[in-house]
């Protein structure tokens, strides 16, 4: 998360974009914001997202991008892994390539998410959300302590941080 | 051409004393053609690659006019009506920003499948969305997008 915000400057260099928000969609805010001035558009942010996240439509899957086409914009929506965070992307229709704005968006998602050991869950349970921060090696004891109790595992690999 | 009781017997009058009466056969030939046409279109959304199921939603009530689906696996009454609370979500805030801008369409991204809403832009067509659910690794976003775009001018709802 430290460096999202020298991120989301990359972002805004990309042709087209007119603005890069970092949205609460929880809490309905603009957390930070740079080019044009956009909060005013986090409530909208915030609508249509829940409507996409808590839509009936997707149990178990996650949401990654929405993507409004307007007559003059697209505003895209990409969510972060970080509970209620999303960047609210505003580009010209006319200028900048569509494409390559959302495929360095998807690389922020990317690196934006926390980087934890390579846990597989199975397909369609959701991630489990942190409600406190604990320190990394405290998670990976637990995590070793764990696999060895699931006797009869090929997975026997230590894990090291 | 003028009123009169409809004949009560069966077939040759009958079907001479409706006609008679062109209004009725408008109606009943504008139906089919309505019918007929939406389901050309859900065929055609079909058609393209990696589609898994495509509706014609209603957002004002959230009910489709007719849905086709390559896969048991969602119910895509189910989906209209998840789709239709982010349209009203998106014309909803709109308003209240006082903004003056109209949809072309709206695509949702998800670990597996792409969605895309496409409001119609027909003056019949009023009220009433595209929707396609794809599958992300055989379909073609660009394509799809560019498909619904020329389904949407074809349609006459």
């Amino acid at each position: 998360m430290i460096d999202l915000d020298r991120q989301m400057l990359e972002v805004l260099r990309l042709d087209g974009v007119r603005s890069v928000c970092l949205v609460h969609w929880h809490e309905e805010r603009t957390v930070a914001w740079h080019g044009a001035d956009d909060r005013a558009l986090a409530a909208q942010t915030a609508a249509v997202v829940r409507a996409v996240a808590e839509g009936p439509f997707e149990q178990g899957r996650t949401v990654e991008e929405v993507v409004v086409t307007e007559r003059g914009d697209h505003l895209i929506y990409t969510v972060l892994a970080h509970p209620g965070l999303c960047l609210q992307v505003r580009m010209d229709r006319e200028r900048g390539s569509l494409g390559l704005v959302l495929h360095r968006l998807r690389r922020v998602a990317e690196d934006a998410r926390p980087q934890l050991p390579d846990v597989r869950r199975r397909r369609g349970t959701p991630a489990p959300a942190a409600s406190t921060t604990v320190e990394r090696p405290v998670l990976l004891r637990v995590l070793n302590a764990l696999r060895e109790l699931s006797t009869g595992s090929d997975r026997t690999a230590e894990v090291v941080a | 051409m003028t009123g009169g009781a409809r004949p009560r017997g069966h077939g040759g009058r009958l079907r001479r004393w409706i006609a008679e009466r062109p209004a009725l056969l408008r109606l009943n030939h504008r139906k089919e053609k309505d019918m007929a046409n939406i389901d050309s279109g859900l065929k055609e959304m079909m058609e393209i690659e990696g589609a898994i199921g495509a509706a014609v939603v209603d957002y004002s009530s959230g009910m489709a006019l007719g849905t086709l689906s390559s896969t048991k696996s969602f119910d895509l009454n189910v989906a209209a009506a998840g789709n239709t609370e982010v349209v009203r979500a998106k014309i909803r805030t709109t308003e209240q920003l006082g903004l003056n801008e109209s949809i072309e369409d709206i695509l949702i991204t998800l670990s597996a499948q792409y969605h895309i809403i496409r409001p119609l832009t027909s003056r019949k067509g009023q009220g009433l969305f595209l929707y396609l659910a794809m599958d992300r690794t055989r379909g073609n976003l660009a394509l799809a997008r560019h498909r619904l775009k020329s389904i949407d001018e074809e349609l006459d709802v």
